[in-house]
C-alpha cells in the first residue's frame, strides 16, 4: 500500500472524463496529495451494491488540473495511447504476455484450490471442537466454547494473498520473470488449468511511458478552481458536493474517516449574491452540522500570472435562527 | 399554539439534533400530556376576511323555504351587511404594507393569516409575550420556548467539545505513557485497530469517544439541572463509560472553554443577546407596539383581489387604488426601487411573484414567505396553527414567447433571469427534505409586453394582465433507487 | 405560524425522516466491506450502522492508526482482481468496427479455447427469436441491424452463460450474443465478462484462424474502448451501472440518439386546443367565472368586491383569473425534447418480469444530465421531456384520499439523473397541476359532509 508508483502519473482522458486506473496510484495520490477523486467501478467481490465502488477513480478536471500543475500527473489521451499501442504489438508480445497471465492465473488456481483445502480441513476441525465441546458440556455445564473464529477469517488473509499479487502489478510481474520458464506451453492448451484474468490496467502490455505524442494540455477547469486550489492548499480533502446541495463539500481529513466541515459554494468576485440562495445553504450547512461556505478568487488582480493563491476569500454562512 | 405541544419534549430533542447519528437510533419518546390549546377550528373558521351570508337552503317542494330565501334577500337589500375594510399604510423604508389598527391586525391575521407581526415571528403575540415578561401573564409564549431551546442546545455544545478535548488528552496520555513503557504490547492492543477489526471499529474505543462524550454532556447536564451535585461522583461511578481506562468519571469541567475549541458555536452565541429585551424597567403602561407587517403581494391581493384593505401612502393621507399601488410595488421589487419614470416589465418579480401567489390563493391555499427555508412561498392547508406547510415553492420565470427571443440581448437577459444552477436546486431540495417539506417549482410563462402598455401600462386592465400570465407547478424530490426496487 | 414548521426539525425523526439517507452519499470506511450486515441495506429493517467517523483530526496515535488500518482496507478491496474460473468463463470478443457476419473461416471453430458448455444452448434459440422480432425498435439501422442487432453494438459473446444475457444483449443468427458497450464495459467491470482484443486491432501476424487475439482486454482499455462509443458517455455509463448494480434494468430508450424522434406516448394525443394556455378545465373554468360575475369586475379590481357573497366558493371562483396548465388537456403539437433533457433510460424494478423480446412499460425514465454543463430546465425544456412521457395520472384509493399523495404523484413524471463527476443525484419530477385540486372545496365548514376535510397527516407535530 505504501508504494510510490513513477511519476508522473499518467491520468486517462477518455469520452471528457479522468480515470486513474492502477491501485498504487490511487493510494499514492489520496495519501500524499490528498486527492480522493470519485470511485466509480464496480467491486468484483461484492457487484450488487452501491455503497462500496471500485477501480476506475474518476477525477475531477481540477483534481486533474491540481496534480498537472504540481507535476505529479499527466494527462494521457487514451483511446490513442490503446488504439496505437494495440497496433504495435508483435506476435512476440503477444506471446509473452500470455504466458505471463497464464502464469499468474495459474498460481491463482492453486492458492484457490490450497484454500478450499484448507477451509475443509478447519470445518472439519471445527465440527470436531463442537463434539468435544458438547461433550465437555455434557459432563460438567461451565466453560463456553472457544469463541470460534469467523469462517470469513481465513478466506480474507487467502483474499489478500491473492491481492498480493496483483497489488503491484509493475513489481509483480518482474518476480515472476524467472520461474514462468517452466509453465511454458502453447497458450491454448492449458486454458482449464489458469484462471482467466482480467488486468485493471494495460501496463503490462503497452509502454509505460506515454509517448508525447499522446500528452494532453491542462485540463480545462470550471470558475470555481481557484477556491477549489485554495481549500486544496489549506489542508481539505474536497470531493464533488451536488449531491449535498453545494460544488464541494471540504473535508478536515480523509473522507474514510472524517465527516466533512463545509459545503463549499464558488462565486465569482463581482457576482451578486442572491440572498435566497445564502439562507438556504446557510439553513442546509447547519442542519447537517457542517458550515456554508462561499468563496472566490480575486479577478482584479490583473492577469493570471501574478495571481496568488491569497487572492482567495471564504466565508463562512452558519444559520443562526431568526 | 401548535407549539405547546412541542414544549415539553424540547430540551431532549435539542440533544438529539446535536447528535446526528444519535437521534436516528432513538426511540419515539413518550409525549407528555398537551397543554389545552385554544379552539383554532373556531378562531379560524373563516379562511378569507371577508364575510359570507350563504341563502337559506331552497327546497322546491316546500313553499315555506322559498318565502325565507326571498325574506333574506329582502333584508339584505334594506340593510345590506357591512364589510369591513381595513385600513393600512405603504412604508417606503421596508418596502411593505403595515396594519396599526387592532381590529385589523386580529380580523387579518384571523381570517386567511396575511402577514407577521413586526415584533413576533408570525402571529403578533408581542403584547402577549411582553405582558408574560413583567410577570403579568402565566403562559408562555412561543418565542421563548425557542430562546430556551436554543440556550439549551448551546450549553449542550460546549459541554460536549469539553468532552471531546479531555478523551483526546487523555488519550495522547496514554500514548505517550505506552511509549515511554518498555513493555509496548501490553497496551498496544487496546490501541491500534486491526486492518479488518470491526470489533474494535463500531464498539471499540474509537467511536466510543464521541458517544461516550455525548453521554457524559447530555448527563452532566441532567445532573446539573437536578442540583444534585453532592452525590455526582456515585451517580457517574455507575455509568458504564466509566470503565475505561482515561478515568473520565472524576473529571469536572470548567466552565471556561477556550475559544477556539467553541468556534462553530460562537455565531449562535453572539447573535443570542441581541433577542433580548433591555432589562424591566418600571412600566409605564404596556401599550401594544407591533405591527402587522404585510407583504406587497399579500396586501395587493387584499386590495386587488379582495378589495377589503384601503392602502393609504406613506402620510397615511392619501389612499392609494389598485391601479397605483401596482406600479408601487412593481418599483419596491427591486432593490434600490426602481425610478417611478420606468416602466415595470411584464417579468418584473413582483408581477412573476404575484402571480403565483394569487394563483395558489385563489385555490385555497393559505399562502406565506418560505423565506426562512430559502424559497419564496410556503402553502398551508387551512393555516399554520393546523398543519406544517407541506409544499415549499420556487418560483422560475419562463419565456416562450417568441418575442422574448427575438433580439440577443433579450435572450441574453431572459436566460440569465430563468437559469438556476443544479447545486441551487439541491440545496433547496434537501432543506424541504430536512423539515418535510416538498418541492415545488412552479414556472411562470411571462408574457410579452401589451399592445397597450407604453406609459397606461399601469392604468390598464390588472385581470387583463394578470390573465396573460400562465403557471405550472412541477414537485420535485429525491429518488433514491434503493427504495424504490419493488 | 412558522414556529410550528420550526420545531419540525428538531422533533427526533420516528418515520420517514430518513427515508433520504442512503449509505452510498458519502465515502464508507471500507473496514465495513465485510461485514456483510452493513450493506443489506435497511430499507425494511432497521437502519444500517454507519461506521462511525470522527469529526475532527486529532494527533493521536490511535486516530491515525485506524486512518491507515482504513486505507488498507480499501487498498485490498481496490486491488482484489477480476478472476473468471475456466468452468464459467464467458469470452467476448471486441469488434471495433461493430456488427459483422462472422468471417467463413472462423465461424465453426472458433471456440477450441473454450470448453463447450451444452446447457447453455436452450437459451440461445429463444434470443435469437426475441431479436427478430423486435429489431425495428428505433436504434438507427447500418450494418448491424440487418442481423438483428443494435449497429453500435461492438462485443460479441459466442458462449453467452450466466443470468445476465436474460436482459443483457441481442443475438445474432449465428447465435452470437451482441453486446452494446455500456453492457459489454458493465460486464467486464463486474468481472463477469472477459472480453479480447480481435487480432485485427493487433501488430500481430494475422496467420492465425480466430480472431480472438487472446488477450484480455485490461480495465483501462475497455474505458477507452466503450466510453465514447454510439452515444456513451460518463454520465449515461454512471447512471447505467450505478442502478444495475441494485438490480434494475435498463434499455435504451428512442432518446439516447439525438437524432431519432421520440414516439412514447404520441398514440394518445389528440389535436386541438393550443399547448400553452389554461386548457379545457381553466377555460370552462373562467368561463363558469364570467358568467358568475356579469356585473364585470372593475378594471382595477377588486376582484371580489364589497357585495354580499354568498359563498367562499363563489369568492374563490372570482378570484381564479390566473390561467395554468392543465396535463390532461390534449396538446396540438407536443414540442420535441431538447437533448440532454430527454429520456435515454427506460428502467424496470428488479421485481418487474422483463423480456428483452418484449419489453412492458417502463417503471420509470431516466434523463441523463451533465450538472457542469447544464442548469436547471426552463419550462420548455421540462414540458417538453415531461411530455414524452405518459400519462399516468394519480390512481387507488389512498390517492383519492390524500391531497398532497396526488400532487406529489403528479400526472406525468420523469426522473432526472444529474452527474456530478461520477456522482449521481437522481430527482424526480412530477408535473402536478395544482389548479385541478381546488383546495377551498375540500376544506372549510360544509354542512353537507359529516366528518371533517381530508387533513394531511401532520407528521411529527
Amino acid at each position: 500500500m505504501n508504494a510510490e508508483p513513477n511519476l508522473p502519473i499518467p491520468i486517462s482522458y477518455t469520452a471528457g472524463s479522468y480515470f486513474i486506473f492502477s491501485i498504487d496510484a490511487v493510494t499514492y495520490l489520496r495519501r500524499e496529495h490528498h486527492i480522493c477523486g470519485v470511485l466509480s467501478g464496480t467491486l468484483p467481490q461484492i457487484p450488487q451494491q452501491n455503497v462500496f465502488l471500485g477501480l476506475p477513480l474518476e477525477l475531477m478536471a481540477e483534481e486533474a488540473r491540481l496534480l498537472v500543475e504540481k507535476g505529479v500527473a499527466c494527462i494521457v489521451d487514451e483511446v490513442n495511447v490503446q488504439t496505437d499501442g494495440m497496433k504495435a504489438l508483435m506476435e512476440a508480445d503477444r506471446q509473452r504476455y500470455l504466458q505471463e497471465l497464464q502464469a499468474q492465473g495459474t498460481q491463482v488456481m492453486q492458492m484457490q484450490a490450497s484454500r478450499k483445502e484448507q477451509q475443509r480441513e478447519e470445518a472439519l476441525k471445527k465440527i470436531e471442537e463442537k463434539k468435544a465441546a458438547q461433550a465437555a458440556k455434557k459432563k460438567a455445564s461451565q466453560p463456553p466454547p472457544p469463541p470460534e473464529t469467523p469462517a470469513t477469517d481465513s478466506t480474507t488473509k487467502d483474499d489478500e494473498a491473492v491481492v498480493g499479487l496483483f497489488a503491484g502489478d509493475r513489481k509483480q510481474q518482474q518476480q515472476q520473470g524467472p520461474d514462468q520458464s517452466s509453465s511454458r506451453r502453447p497458450s491454448t492448451a492449458i486454458a482449464s488449468h489458469a484462471m482467466g484474468i482480467t488486468p485493471a490496467t494495460s501496463h503490462s502490455l503497452l509502454p509505460l511511458e506515454p509517448s508525447a505524442q499522446h500528452k494532453l494540455p491542462l485540463p480545462a477547469v470550471p470558475s470555481s478552481y481557484p477556491l477549489f486550489a485554495h481549500l486544496h492548499s489549506e489542508g481539505y480533502f474536497l470531493s464533488p458536493g451536488l449531491r449535498f446541495g453545494c460544488q464541494y463539500l471540504a473535508y478536515p481529513g480523509d473522507p474514510l474517516r472524517f465527516h466533512s466541515h463545509f459545503l463549499v459554494v464558488s462565486t465569482g468576485w463581482h457576482e451578486e449574491l442572491d440572498l435566497m440562495e445564502i439562507i438556504a445553504g446557510g439553513r442546509l450547512g447547519t442542519g447537517v452540522k457542517k458550515g456554508f461556505l462561499i468563496g472566490g478568487a480575486d479577478e482584479t488582480t490583473s492577469d493570471l500570472e501574478s495571481r496568488e493563491a491569497d487572492d482567495v476569500r471564504t466565508f463562512s454562512i452558519e444559520w443562526a435562527g431568526m | 399554539m401548535a407549539n405547546d405541544s412541542t414544549s415539553t419534549t424540547s430540551p431532549s430533542a435539542a440533544v438529539s439534533v446535536s447528535s446526528q447519528s444519535e437521534s436516528k437510533q432513538s426511540a419515539p419518546r413518550p409525549r407528555a400530556p398537551r397543554a389545552p390549546r385554544p379552539n383554532f377550528k373556531q378562531i379560524y373558521r373563516f379562511p378569507l376576511p371577508i364575510n359570507v351570508h350563504p341563502l337559506p337552503p331552497l327546497i322546491p317542494h316546500n313553499p315555506l323555504s322559498i318565502v325565507s330565501v326571498l325574506l333574506s334577500y329582502l333584508t339584505y337589500f334594506i340593510a345590506p351587511p357591512h364589510q369591513e375594510v381595513y385600513p393600512a399604510y405603504f412604508d417606503a423604508d421596508t418596502s411593505s404594507v403595515h396594519v396599526t389598527d387592532k381590529k385589523a391586525i386580529r380580523a387579518l391575521w384571523e381570517m386567511g393569516f396575511f402577514g407577521k407581526g413586526t415584533l413576533s415571528r408570525s402571529e403578533p403575540s408581542w403584547l402577549g409575550r411582553e405582558k408574560k415578561r413583567r410577570g403579568l401573564l402565566g403562559t408562555v409564549a412561543s418565542e421563548d420556548m425557542t430562546r430556551q431551546r436554543r440556550s439549551e442546545r448551546r450549553e449542550l455544545k460546549l459541554e460536549r467539545a469539553r468532552m471531546e478535548r479531555v478523551a483526546v488528552e487523555e488519550r495522547l496520555k496514554a500514548e505517550a505513557a505506552a511509549r515511554d513503557a518498555a513493555d509496548v504490547s501490553v497496551d498496544h492492543n487496546t490501541l491500534s485497530p486491526s486492518a479488518d477489526g470491526l470489533t474494535n471499529g463500531t464498539d471499540g474505543t474509537a467511536p466510543n469517544t464521541e458517544k461516550f462524550s455525548l453521554r457524559k454532556a447530555r448527563e452532566a447536564r441532567y445532573l446539573e439541572s437536578r442540583r444534585l451535585a453532592a452525590q455526582d461522583g456515585e451517580e457517574r461511578g455507575a455509568d458504564p463509560a466509566g470503565k475505561r481506562p482515561v478515568g473520565g468519571k472524576t473529571v469536572r469541567f470548567s466552565p471556561v472553554v477556550q475559544a477556539k475549541e467553541i468556534a462553530p458555536d460562537s455565531a449562535v452565541h453572539l447573535l443570542d443577546p441581541i433577542g433580548d429585551e433591555p432589562g424591566p424597567q418600571e412600566p409605564p403602561p404596556l401599550q401594544d407596539e407591533e405591527h402587522l407587517q404585510l407583504s406587497n403581494e399579500e396586501a395587493f391581493f387584499l386590495a386587488y383581489g379582495l378589495g377589503t384593505l384601503d392602502v393609504y401612502d406613506g402620510k397615511r393621507k392619501t389612499l392609494l387604488p389598485a391601479s397605483s399601488l401596482l406600479p408601487l410595488f412593481c418599483q419596491h421589487s427591486h432593490f434600490p426601487p426602481q425610478d417611478p419614470s420606468v416602466d415595470p416589465k411584464p417579468d418584473d418579480p413582483f408581477l412573476v411573484s404575484y402571480a403565483v401567489y394569487h394563483h395558489f390563493r385563489s385555490l385555497g391555499w393559505v399562502v406565506r414567505s418560505g423565506v426562512k427555508f430559502g424559497v419564496d412561498y410556503l402553502l398551508y392547508n387551512r393555516g399554520p396553527v393546523f398543519s406544517h406547510a407541506e409544499f415549499a415553492v420556487v418560483v422560475i420565470p419562463s419565456y416562450d414567447h417568441p418575442y422574448w427571443s427575438e433580439t440577443e440581448a433579450r435572450r441574453a437577459q431572459c436566460d440569465r433571469n430563468q437559469s438556476r444552477s443544479w447545486w441551487w436546486l439541491h440545496c433547496v431540495n434537501r432543506v424541504q427534505a430536512q423539515v418535510k417539506k416538498s418541492l415545488v417549482i412552479c414556472y411562470v410563462e411571462v408574457p410579452p409586453p401589451g399592445p397597450c402598455s407604453a406609459e397606461e401600462g399601469s392604468t390598464s386592465d390588472i385581470g387583463d394582465l394578470l390573465s396573460r400570465y400562465s403557471i405550472r407547478e412541477m414537485v420535485m424530490r429525491r429518488w433514491v433507487p434503493n427504495r424504490t426496487r419493488d | 405560524m412558522a414556529d410550528t414548521d420550526e420545531a419540525a426539525i428538531h422533533m427526533p425523526s420516528n418515520d420517514s425522516a430518513h427515508i433520504d439517507t442512503d449509505l452510498s452519499d458519502e465515502t464508507q470506511d471500507f473496514r465495513m466491506l465485510n461485514h456483510l450486515t452493513f450493506l443489506t441495506d435497511g430499507s425494511q429493517g432497521n437502519l444500517p450502522k454507519r461506521g462511525e467517523k470522527d469529526f475532527e483530526p486529532n494527533p493521536t496515535l490511535f486516530q491515525a492508526d485506524i486512518l491507515s488500518a482504513s486505507r488498507q482496507a480499501m487498498h485490498n478491496a481496490l486491488a482484489y482482481p477480476r478472476l473468471h474460473h475456466p468452468r464459467n468463463q464467458v469470452i467476448g470478443i471486441y469488434a471495433p468496427d461493430g456488427p459483422a457476419p462472422p468471417s467463413v473461416a472462423q465461424a465453426p471453430k472458433q471456440m477450441d479455447t473454450v470448453p463447450e458448455d451444452n446447457d447453455t444452448q436452450p437459451q440461445q434459440p429463444e434470443d435469437t427469436t426475441a431479436t427478430a422480432g423486435d429489431a425495428d425498435a428505433g436504434p438507427p439501422k447500418a450494418a448491424g441491424t440487418e442481423m438483428g442487432v443494435p449497429a453500435e453494438s461492438c462485443v460479441y459473446v459466442t458462449n453467452p452463460k450466466g443470468q445476465y444475457f436474460k436482459t443483457i444483449g441481442r443475438a445474432d443468427r449465428w447465435n452470437r450474443v451482441w453486446l452494446l458497450p455500456e453492457e459489454a464495459l458493465y460486464l467486464l467491470e463486474r468481472g463477469s465478462l472477459d472480453i479480447r482484443w480481435p487480432i485485427s486491432s493487433t501488430g500481430c501476424s494475422g496467420e492465425s484462424e480466430t480472431a480472438d487475439s487472446g488477450i484480455p482486454m485490461s480495465l483501462q482499455a475497455a474505458y477507452a474502448c466503450f466510453l465514447g462509443h454510439g452515444g456513451l458517455n460518463m454520465e449515461r455509463f454512471s447512471v447505467y451501472t450505478g442502478l444495475r448494480r441494485l438490480g434494475y434494468t435498463l434499455v435504451r430508450a428512442p432518446g439516447w440518439y439525438d437524432d431519432a424522434d421520440e414516439g412514447d406516448c404520441s398514440a394518445e394525443d389528440a389535436q386541438t386546443q393550443s399547448r400553452q394556455g389554461p386548457g379545457l378545465a381553466g377555460v370552462f373554468g373562467r368561463f363558469m367565472q364570467w358568467l358568475s360575475d356579469s356585473p364585470s369586475c372593475p378594471v382595477a379590481g377588486p376582484l371580489v368586491g364589497l357585495g354580499i357573497h354568498r359563498s367562499y366558493d363563489d369568492i374563490y371562483r372570482k378570484l381564479s383569473i390566473i390561467p395554468w396548465h392543465d396535463p390532461t388537456a390534449p396538446r396540438s403539437e407536443s414540442r420535441p425534447t431538447s437533448p440532454p433533457f430527454r429520456v435515454v433510460f427506460h428502467v424496470y424494478k428488479p421485481s418487474t418480469p422483463f423480456r428483452k423480446s418484449a419489453p412492458p412499460p417502463a417503471d420509470f425514465r431516466i434523463a441523463v444530465v451533465n450538472a457542469r454543463e447544464t442548469a436547471v430546465p426552463t419550462l420548455a425544456q421540462m414540458s417538453a421531456l415531461l411530455e414524452s412521457t405518459p400519462l399516468d395520472p394519480p390512481k387507488g384509493v389512498k390517492m383519492d384520499r390524500v391531497l398532497s399523495l396526488r400532487l406529489r404523484q403528479g400526472y406525468r413524471s420523469v426522473i432526472l439523473a444529474v452527474v456530478d463527476q461520477g456522482v449521481v443525484s437522481y430527482l424526480r419530477v412530477a408535473d402536478s397541476a395544482f389548479g385541478k385540486e381546488k383546495l377551498y372545496k375540500l376544506q372549510g365548514p360544509k354542512p353537507n359532509q359529516k366528518r371533517g376535510p381530508p387533513r394531511p397527516r401532520a407528521k411529527g407535530r
